[in-house]
């Protein structure tokens, strides 16, 4: 029976030793949650409405382990693409007239190249969003 | 209208109290991840075993999530069930298609410090070569 080791395990097999680093093991798990409420008229068109999140950017080097996204009702056949810099796309919602959809990540894993902002690109809907609905979301990134 | 209380509410109310572990609230969530990218001449056959890490998870850890993200393996049925520190599964999935699979069992704090292997339980045509599967796990341990 064969046994095979991953990058970090055989890197501390090494010799010489290659150290992992703190986005690899140990480090601490962070969150950026924000929230946006619509007021109307977003849509989609050239150049596609974008959302910005955050107070301050995720940092250069960090590794994103996940996000969450929650909208209300936003309109139908709304679609949402979330991107961090080169952590693009996180993940691709598809938003419909069910108000309280989830989505979760569609890539995980990925280390940042430069600090960047959450940013969500109103990718495609069916005329305008509703009004006073909220887009809430929540990175899971690790630095140190 | 009865009420309830759940293990570690029980315990804080207890007298003299039972204090809860940094595991059960308030610590520290910390990150673990690796990759493995397949390698056509690596058979890999039943219950062979990928090892994870360049550090072992402690003994009582509490792990609360875990992923596999993987490029898609090939072959008709590729499943894979991962363990660590003698409690398994905490994530088990079919790995054959490209995707996401997130953690199977919440809640299991690990009773040996251990590094996390990747099980083949079953396996119907070899690993096709260069794919990369990707295990991110989070723990709290303090």
């Amino acid at each position: 029976m064969p046994n095979f080791n991953a990058t970090a395990r055989a890197n501390s097999l090494s010799s010489p030793v290659v150290n992992s680093a703190a986005i690899d093991y140990g480090g601490r798990v962070r969150i950026l949650w924000d929230e946006y409420i619509t007021v109307g008229t977003e849509t989609d068109g050239t150049p596609k409405d974008t959302f910005t999140f955050g107070a301050e950017m995720i940092p250069k080097g960090s590794r994103i382990m996940g996000c969450m996204l929650q909208t209300e009702d936003l309109s139908a056949g709304s679609r949402l693409t979330l991107a961090v810099g080169n952590a693009n796309p996180i993940t691709t919602a598809v938003i419909t007239t069910v108000a309280g959809t989830i989505s979760v990540a569609d890539e995980i894993g990925v280390v940042l190249t430069a600090s960047a902002f959450p940013v969500l690109t109103l990718d495609n809907t069916l005329g305008t969003l509703s009004a006073d609905k909220y887009i809430r979301l929540w990175v899971k990134y690790a630095l140190d | 209208m009865p009420n309830f209380s759940g293990v570690a509410q029980a315990n804080a109310i207890a007298v003299p109290p039972i204090n809860s572990m940094p595991n059960t609230q308030v610590g520290r969530v910390r990150v673990f991840y690796d990759s493995y990218t397949t390698i056509a001449a690596e058979d890999v056959t039943v219950a062979d075993t990928i090892t994870f890490g360049a550090e072992r998870i402690p003994v009582g850890a509490r792990i609360t999530n875990a992923s596999i993200q993987n490029d898609g393996v090939g072959g008709t049925s590729a499943i894979v069930s991962v363990a660590v520190g003698g409690v398994s599964p905490i994530v088990a999935a079919d790995i054959t298609a490209a995707g996401i699979d997130t953690i199977t069992t919440i809640g299991l704090v690990t009773t040996s410090a251990g590094y996390p292997t990747m099980t083949f339980t079953t396996l119907t045509a070899d690993m096709t070569d260069g794919k990369v599967i990707e295990l991110q796990l989070e723990y709290v341990i303090d």
